[in-house]
C-alpha cells in the first residue's frame, strides 16, 4: 500500500460516482477487465448506473434489433441488467466468430432424416432432432460438427417419431447459473407413427403421443464446453390425433391437434397444460389439463374443461 | 469579476461568464446577488482552479449543457470518446493533477470538464489487460487465486477478441 501513499490522489480514490463515470466511458473488453483488477472496482462496475447506461447503448441499438423488455426498465434490478447486457454482449460475440455460411456433415446414415431443428440463441448451439425422437446437438464452434446426444429416444430405438422442438430462453426460475452461463428449457412433442403392415395396409399399432420437458445447460469443460440435459417434466397425450402447433413459455405448454377419422372429437382442438403439474401424470389425467376444443376449422375456439 | 479563494488560501480574479461555467458557482452568485465577497472554494487547491480557470477561459460562451433533463436518454446519443485538440492538449498532465482535475469538476459542477477527465482516463485503460492496468493506477490485487479466476471465467465468454 506503500506506493498509494505516494501518490495522495490515485484512481481507486475517486469517489464511487466518478468511478463510475469513467466505467461508463470504458469500451466494453475495457470495462471487463476493469472490473477484474481489484475488488473495489469489481464492487463499483455493480452499480445500477453502469448497467442502465450500458443497457440503453446495448440492447437499444437496432442491430441485431433491440432488445424488448417485459417490464418497465426502470423496475429491473441492476444484477438483472446485468444479466441481459451480459447475454446480449456473449451472443454478440460469438456471432462475430462465426463464418457466414457453414455446411455440416453430421456422418449420419440417410435413412436418420432430421425431423426438427433449432438454432440456440446466440448461435453456437445446433439442436436437430433424430428419426427415433432422440434430439442431438452440435457445437458449430468447433471445426469437426460431432452430433452428440442430448436427450434420449422416448420409445423403442426403431420407432419412427415426429419431433416438434420449442425453446424458452426466458423460463422463469431461481435456480439460474451464478456466471449467467447459457441455460434454457426444451420441449419436445414426440409423436409415434403408426406401424403399417404392409400386407393389409392397416396399421399393427396405434400412434401415440408424449410430451417432455428438459432443462438445458452449459458445461464448461476441456472439449470447450457441452450441453446437459435434465427432464423436468414427461406425461403422454392420449388423444389419437395428428399434432400441429406447439409452444413452450414459462410453466406452460401449449399444442393444437388435428383430429382425423371416425373420432367423436372429430376437428381441432388447442390444449395448454401446467407442464410441472403434469409430470409423470398417466393418460386420462384430464383435469390437469386446460383443454380449448374447435368443431371445425372456421368454428372459434372455446374453452370446455379447466382444472 | 469574481474573487474565488482556494483551500490554500490564494485568491484567484476571474470574469463572471468565465467562473460561471461552474454551476456551483453561477447558483452562489445568484444566491447572493450582485457582492464583492471572495467565494471559498475549500474543496480545490490553487494548482488545480489554476487549470480548471485555464478551461473556463478557453470555453467561456460556449453554451452550457441543459440542466439533467432526462439524462440517461441524452448522454448516450451524445457521448463520443473522441477529445477536442485543445482540450487533449489541456489534460495532458500527471495522473495526480488529472484526478485532482476530475474532483474539481465534480465539486464545481462544470459537467464537459468532467467529461473530459473520465474520457481520458477511459483511454488511458483503453486496450491493456488487468495487471497492466493496476500497474497503471498503483491498483492493488486482492482478489484471493479462486476470486480472480471466477470472475475471470465470468467476462471470459463475453469478451470479444
Amino acid at each position: 500500500m506503500s506506493s498509494i501513499a505516494h501518490n495522495p490522489t490515485g484512481l481507486v480514490d475517486l469517489p464511487l460516482e466518478m468511478l463510475v463515470e469513467v466505467m461508463k466511458q470504458l469500451e466494453w473488453d475495457d470495462f471487463l477487465r476493469m472490473r477484474q483488477t481489484c475488488r473495489h472496482m469489481c464492487k463499483v462496475s455493480n452499480a445500477r448506473p453502469i448497467w442502465l447506461y450500458f443497457f440503453e447503448k446495448y440492447l437499444r441499438s437496432t442491430i441485431p434489433g433491440p432488445f424488448h423488455p417485459d417490464k418497465p426498465v426502470q423496475d429491473y434490478s441492476s444484477y438483472e441488467l446485468e444479466s441481459l447486457v451480459l447475454r446480449r454482449k456473449g451472443t454478440e460475440v460469438a456471432e462475430g466468430r462465426f463464418p457466414r455460411q457453414r455446411k455440416l456433415h453430421l456422418g449420419k446414415p440417410s435413412s436418420d432424416i432430421l425431423s426438427n431443428m433449432h438454432l440456440v440463441h446466440g448461435g453456437r448451439w445446433l439442436l436437430h432432432a433424430v428419426a427415433n425422437g432422440s434430439v442431438e446437438y452440435v457445437d458449430l464452434d468447433t471445426s469437426e460438427h460431432i452430433a452428440r446426444p442430448l436427450t434420449p429416444p422416448p420409445y423403442d430405438e426403431s420407432a419412427c417419431v415426429m419431433a416438434s422442438m420449442v425453446v424458452d430462453m426466458d423460463m422463469a426460475t431461481d435456480d439460474l447459473p451464478t456466471d449467467r452461463s447459457l441455460v434454457f428449457n426444451l420441449g419436445l412433442l414426440l409423436w409415434r407413427m403408426p406401424r403399417y403392415d404392409a400386407e393389409i395396409i392397416k396399421p399393427t399399432s396405434l400412434p401415440s403421443m408424449c410430451i417432455q420437458v428438459w432443462r438445458i445447460t452449459f458445461q464448461n469443460d476441456c472439449q470447450g464446453g457441452s450441453l446437459l440435459a435434465q427432464c423436468l417434466s414427461a406425461f403422454p397425450e392420449e388423444a389419437i390425433a395428428n399434432p400441429r402447433a406447439f409452444s413452450l413459455f414459462w410453466g406452460r405448454i401449449a399444442y393444437s391437434l388435428c383430429f382425423v377419422g371416425e373420432h367423436a372429437r372429430r376437428g381441432r382442438c388447442v390444449v395448454v397444460v401446467n407442464w410441472q403439474l403434469a409430470n409423470a401424470s398417466e393418460m386420462g389425467h384430464q383435469r390437469r389439463y386446460r383443454r380449448l376444443w374447435g368443431q371445425n376449422l372456421a368454428s372459434p375456439i372455446r374453452q370446455v374443461a379447466c382444472c | 469579476m469574481v474573487l474565488l479563494v482556494t483551500s490554500d488560501n490564494e485568491q484567484f480574479n476571474a470574469d463572471k461568464d468565465v467562473v460561471e461555467r461552474s454551476v456551483l458557482i453561477k447558483n452562489m452568485l445568484e444566491d447572493v446577488g450582485e457582492s464583492d465577497q471572495p467565494i471559498p472554494l475549500p474543496n480545490v487547491s490553487s494548482s488545480v482552479l489554476k487549470k480548471v480557470l485555464e478551461y473556463c477561459e478557453h470555453h467561456r460562451g460556449e453554451p452550457l449543457p441543459s440542466a439533467d433533463a432526462d439524462q440517461s436518454q441524452d448522454e448516450t446519443r451524445k457521448r463520443t470518446t473522441d477529445i477536442s485538440e485543445w482540450d487533449q492538449k489541456f489534460i495532458t498532465v500527471d495522473q495526480e493533477m488529472l484526478f485532482e482535475i476530475i474532483l474539481a469538476a465534480n465539486y464545481l459542477d462544470i459537467k464537459s470538464l468532467l467529461d473530459v477527465g473520465c474520457k481520458t482516463v477511459a483511454n488511458m485503460i483503453k486496450g491493456k489487460t488487468p495487471e497492466e492496468i493496476r500497474k497503471l493506477f498503483n491498483i492493488v490485487n486482492d482478489f484471493t487465486p479462486e476470486e480472480e479466476a471466477q470472475i475471470k471465467k465470468e467476462n471470459e465468454w463475453a469478451e470479444d477478441r
